[in-house]
């Protein structure tokens, strides 16, 4: 019985096709991680990606319309 | 045996494979945060994909292999550093846990686990079996 049907590896094209999907699915995951982000800015809230659990203080969260007014007042 | 060993190479090519093309894609993302993260992720793509590549044209020999086993072991110690103390130079603080990179460990834990299967048994796909000699058979 030969065993060259079990030695032989997967084909180079399908390796790349996995890899290739890989990424795409990657990107698809990061870049849903950056959604959050804008449509936080849109509640005015928070203007940047925060780590899961990690809190934002009364002194950041007065800040950051602050620097939005001013920002306004300097482009108009 | 002989088609455990290919199944086992074959899930190391695949693990290397997909965890090459999740860096290759991470390495934007990260080159924004700084140079030094990008270019790891960069040189971990490379890494993993010549990985993917030599075990597919080749029969996979114990030096290939045990290269596998370094890229997958260091990426997974790396990782482990990332989300506790954060990884010296390249990411000094802690990173939090995300479902995606523990999807990609995961990968990688087993196609470490492959590595060390066929490592550990001298099984060595690809190989003719009259080249193969059971334990405490050699003289």
């Amino acid at each position: 019985m030969s065993t060259t049907p079990t030695c032989r590896p997967i084909p180079l094209g399908l390796t790349l096709l996995i890899a290739t999907f890989s990424a795409l699915v990657a990107l698809a995951l990061s870049g849903g991680h950056d959604d959050h982000p804008h449509r936080a800015t849109d509640h005015h809230a928070v203007g940047y990606a925060r780590a899961p659990g990690s809190s934002i203080s009364q002194q950041e969260v007065a800040l950051r319309p602050e620097m939005r007014r001013l920002w306004k007042d300097h482009v108009a | 045996v002989t088609s455990r060993a290919g199944l086992a190479r074959d899930v190391v090519i695949v693990a290397c494979a997909i965890s090459a093309g999740i860096h290759a894609a991470l390495v934007p993302e990260h080159l924004e945060e700084g140079r030094a993260p990008g270019i790891a992720f960069a040189i971990s793509a490379v890494l993993l994909a010549g990985l993917a590549v030599v075990l597919t044209r080749r029969p996979p020999s114990a030096a290939s292999l045990a290269a596998a086993g370094a890229v997958l072991l260091g990426l997974l110690a790396s990782y482990a550093l990332a989300i506790t103390t954060g990884f010296p130079l390249l990411h000094p603080d802690a990173e939090p846990v995300e479902g995606l990179a523990v999807g990609t460990k995961a990968i990688e834990a087993v196609g470490l686990l492959a590595v060390l299967f066929l490592l550990g048994r001298g099984h060595l796909p690809g190989r003719r079996p009259s080249l193969i000699q059971p334990t405490g058979t050699s003289r």
